[in-house]
């Protein structure tokens, strides 16, 4: 079928027609779709590169926003403490949110889906090994072992990443083991047997389309999870550095100044912050409730 | 059948549905799974009610019982239940008709019985709620029950779990749950297809003897056309929510009018004789959006002709008692 | 039985089960699910295995098509014994045995649509020269079960059961085998489907010069499409022969009761010989005598400690009952 087709079939499906229907859903469309734009093409459309530090001046700091008092036309949200446009610091926070939070995820998409369909079709020892290796992540707090894990490696965006992916896999791994083991007593997992196809091309290939549902919608929540994650160790003072950009690091920095009168630089970083997160939970509780096999 | 004219209140008629019509409204667009039904049963009657699925059987046992949830909704004809109608009845009186005079055997009983209460638990439930029966008296009357439905040592088995049982003991436990309350009417789904073929006939025998020994009537829904000639007295074919035929057990399947009945007899392979080709009926089952205009059955039949596009035909009476909604049928058999 | 006739033997084949319910440190349990099942089938014919839930017709079809691995016998595919063959041994044999499953609604994989399931097996068996090719050859087995070349981009949910089964046979039909076990097609159709079904199977066997082994639950199905039929319960044979010597003069208790319990079109309910409800679980290991004994009507001390064997009574028919021999 061509992409025409598989268009307007999609347009004319009953996903759709719920999806059209339902205004937290086009919301929380609008919104990731909104912050995908911004991540991409903000930093081209923004006059100045905030983490730059030949283009900022120190005497623009902590210029108000422009309804203020002392506020400079150049800078519509105000300036954080090193003179940085909020407007142009938000936006490539939103970038650096988005990449980190989409790495994130794939990355524990790809190893926690992996893990689990081994582990589902497989069992045995295999199994057991791998559960127990996500009983072990499950009790610690994801975000302790990410700290862990940065207090070993050092800062740094990737380091930051691979902190993240350390827990992140566990219910991808959970939930596709579930659904594996299910599908492989299926008959048409059977007749691929019978037919004769090796062990891998069953895995991948007739049993991975099968989980990939619920997998979807734990990515869809997990984006945003990650995100305030991400937030929260930039915050404390152990995720980005400060040299790059990051919501959480403007919040942080504002906090400080915050009891001071000078509140933009914490809220607007803080409330793009919830208004990413909102965006994709409200997607992906949609998702998640479209997904849930109905029976009737 | 044409003798509810004439044969109204009494008479014996215990249950009398008239063009009923249940509707589903979905995504895609209304199903109506029942479709302008009309039957009746006498007081110790066992009607077979047969068709193939998605003809709508199922869901007119559940109308009669008002268990239509939504999307689904009756929406028109009557049911006359010992003389009243059950859809002018509100929630609660249904629910003291519910499980008291009419009750319900389902299909699958891996799925009616509560796994986490005992049988003692589930039996006595009904007898309390329905008969006010408690404690010992309970207790004896519930034993008692198990006994009649075939359960060997029902005194211990009676504090057994659902997954203690059987598939076909359960079904046994579900017959005695519904018998609990000796009603007027019970409505068999399906009560013997999800079990073995030797217990089947130990059910259906058992089932049979209980309910000509209470004087109880039934409905007895299934596929099983050879099941149903065992055991009932009259039987209504379904067709796509309709009635297609009807008539006594013996007419229906010695004689059967309707090309449809006709297709669906010689569909099913024999136990002795010659091993002709089995004659099938050629397409399918319409799409229940998109149902064609006239017979639903004019797509598939053998001796369609061009009013059956355009005409829906008219129940007639073929012969005493035997009635079939076909233009034409009556003068071939095939 | 002609020698060159022979496609399949199956000698003494055993399948045992653990029973879940020994403990880690007790020495584990087993159950025979299938217990020294013999048969040969030969080519071109339709062989019809009967039983009730638990027999353990299922299990044998599996062992036999190699899904699973025999505990003790041999099975015997057209003189090659393929009893221990690893899977990539058996590959080349994956092309001649094929199977047709119960549930239309789950032996198709949803997420393929009908064309790619059909086409799979025969480009990963090497039986076309490109994907276009074997495209096209999918289309022409799909054809002949009666699934339009148009309606082959669709999905097995847009399909009803019956077209299902049919894009089943179809699968199983791509690799070009000489033998199908077919485990209960119809039984979750409705009958006028069925009938559909049936001749189609019949025909392909024909066309196609097949063997088939059909298992189902149902009497009057087996005894209509099969040559010769044979009966199980709790795991073994118990009786095998031409399917009118089995339906008009029945050996075994079980099978009498069996044929007696099938409700009959226009026989009024129902003479049939009473039996205790309860099917029992298929016997441990180390069973000894007659599996049916405890609920035969006549049953012997040789019948409680001796297993019976299957004997010739007949031509052709085949009993294990020691009552049958007195």
């Amino acid at each position: 079928m061509d992409a025409g087709k598989r268009i307007s079939k999609f347009l004319r499906s009953e996903g759709f027609h719920n999806f059209k229907h339902n205004p937290f859903a086009i919301a929380g469309a609008v919104i990731i779709f909104l912050f995908l734009l911004t991540a991409v093409f903000g930093p081209h459309l923004v006059s100045q590169n905030p983490y730059d530090l030949a283009q900022l001046d120190l005497n623009d700091s902590y210029k108000p926003p422009i309804w203020q008092e002392g506020s400079d036309p150049r800078f519509i949200l105000g300036t954080d403490d090193q003179g940085r446009n909020m407007v142009s610091a938000i936006v490539y926070g939103v970038r650096m949110s988005v990449t980190i939070g989409f790495c994130v995820t794939m990355i524990c998409m790809t190893v926690g889906t992996v893990l689990g369909l081994i582990s589902g079709y497989k069992g045995g020892r295999l199994d057991s090994l791998i559960m127990g290796l996500v009983n072990v992540q499950l009790s610690f707090p994801s975000l302790l072992i990410a700290m862990l894990v940065l207090i070993a490696f050092g800062r740094g965006v990737w380091k930051i990443i691979l902190a993240l992916s350390f827990s992140g896999w566990v219910t991808y791994a959970r939930t596709v083991r579930g659904t594996a083991m299910a599908e492989k007593n299926k008959e048409y997992v059977e007749a691929a047997k019978v037919i004769g196809f090796p062990e891998r091309v069953i895995l991948f290939r007739h049993i991975l389309p099968n989980v990939m549902t619920p997998v979807i919608v734990i990515a869809t929540l997990q984006i945003g999870t990650v995100i305030l994650s991400e937030a929260t160790l930039s915050f404390l003072g152990i995720g980005i550095p400060i040299t790059e950009p990051s919501l959480g690091l403007l919040v942080a920095q504002g906090y400080n100044v915050l009891f001071s009168g000078l509140w933009w630089v914490s809220v607007f970083p803080g409330l793009v912050l919830m208004l990413l997160v909102v965006g994709m939970n409200l997607l992906g509780d949609f998702l998640r409730d479209e997904f849930n096999p109905r029976l009737k | 059948m044409t003798m509810t004219e004439e044969a109204k209140n009494d008479n014996g008629v215990l249950l009398e549905v008239r063009d009923l019509s249940t509707h589903f409204h979905t995504f895609r667009g209304v199903v109506k799974a029942v479709d302008g039904v009309s039957f009746s049963l006498k007081r110790g009657e066992i009607l077979g009610v047969v068709g193939e699925s998605g003809c709508g059987k199922s869901v007119t046992g559940f109308s009669v019982l008002r268990l239509i949830d939504p999307p689904g909704r009756i929406a028109g004809g009557d049911i006359i239940f010992e003389g009243e109608s059950l859809l002018k009845k509100s929630e609660r009186e249904m629910e003291r008709i519910r499980g008291n005079k009419i009750s319900m055997i389902f299909q699958d009983p891996m799925t009616s019985l509560n796994p986490v209460y005992t049988i003692k638990r589930q039996i006595c439930e009904t007898l309390e709620l329905h008969e006010g029966l408690r404690g010992r008296e309970a207790h004896k009357r519930a034993v008692e029950l198990l006994r009649l439905v075939g359960i060997p040592s029902p005194e211990s088995r009676v504090n057994y779990y659902p997954h203690q049982f059987s598939g076909g003991m359960r079904q046994r436990v579900i017959i005695a749950i519904s018998l609990a309350t000796s009603p007027s009417l019970i409505i068999a789904d399906e009560p013997t297809t999800a079990l073995d073929v030797t217990v089947q006939a130990q059910l259906i025998k058992r089932l049979y003897s209980l309910v000509r020994k209470n004087n109880s009537s039934m409905i007895l829904i299934t596929h099983d056309l050879s099941l149903v000639s065992g055991v009932s007295d009259n039987i209504i074919v379904m067709y796509c929510g309709r009635v297609i035929e009807r008539g006594s057990s013996e007419a229906v399947i010695s004689r059967p009018a309707h090309p449809y009945t006709v297709g669906l007899l010689g569909s099913i392979p024999k136990m002795a004789g010659e091993r002709e080709m089995l004659r099938q009926i050629s397409g399918m089952v319409p799409n229940p959006f998109d149902m064609p205009a006239g017979c639903a059955f004019c797509p598939r039949c053998e001796m369609a002709q061009s009013i059956c596009e355009k005409e829906y035909p008219r129940m007639r009476e073929i012969e005493e008692g035997h009635c079939v909604c076909c233009h034409f049928a009556g003068g071939r058999g095939l | 039985m002609d020698r060159d006739d022979l496609l399949l033997e199956v000698k003494n084949m055993t399948k045992k089960f653990p029973l879940s319910r020994s403990g880690p440190f007790e020495k584990k349990k087993y159950v025979d699910a299938v217990k020294d099942f013999s048969i040969s089938l030969k080519r071109k014919e339709i062989f019809g295995l009967v039983g009730e839930s638990g027999c353990g017709k299922s299990t044998a079809a599996r062992t036999i098509i190699r899904l699973y691995k025999p505990d003790a016998g041999k099975i015997i595919y057209d003189g090659t014994d393929i009893t221990d063959l690893e899977e990539r041994e058996l590959r080349p044999f994956r092309k001649k045995m094929q199977m047709v499953f119960q549930n239309p609604y789950s032996s198709l994989n949803p997420r393929h649509t009908v064309k790619e399931i059909v086409t799979q097996p025969i480009m990963f068996h090497g039986l076309a020269g490109s994907r276009r090719e074997a495209e096209e050859k999918a289309m022409y087995y799909l054809d002949k079960v009666g699934v339009l070349s148009s309606q082959a981009d669709r999905y097995p949910h847009q399909f009803s059961g019956g077209q299902r089964q049919r894009i089943s046979i179809a699968r199983a039909l791509a690799v070009a085998p000489d033998f199908i076990i077919a485990d209960e097609p119809v039984s979750a159709l409705d009958v006028s489907i069925q009938a559909q079904i049936l001749n189609l199977l019949l025909d392909l066997r024909e066309e196609f010069d097949l063997s088939l082994m059909f298992i189902a639950h149902d009497l009057a199905v087996v005894r209509h499409v099969s040559d010769r039929v044979g009966i199980m319960y709790l795991g073994r044979l118990v009786e095998y022969g031409p399917y009118s010597s089995i339906f008009e003069n029945p050996l075994h208790s079980y099978t009498k009761t069996l044929l007696s319990a099938v409700p009959v079109l226009g026989k009024r309910t129902i003479d049939s010989v009473v039996l205790s409800d309860e099917v029992p679980s298929a016997p441990s290991e180390d069973f000894e005598g007659c599996v049916f004994a405890h609920r035969c009507g006549g049953s012997t001390e040789r019948c409680l400690c001796e297993t019976p064997v299957l004997k010739e009574h007949d031509p052709g028919h085949f009993v294990a009952c020691w009552r049958s021999e007195m």
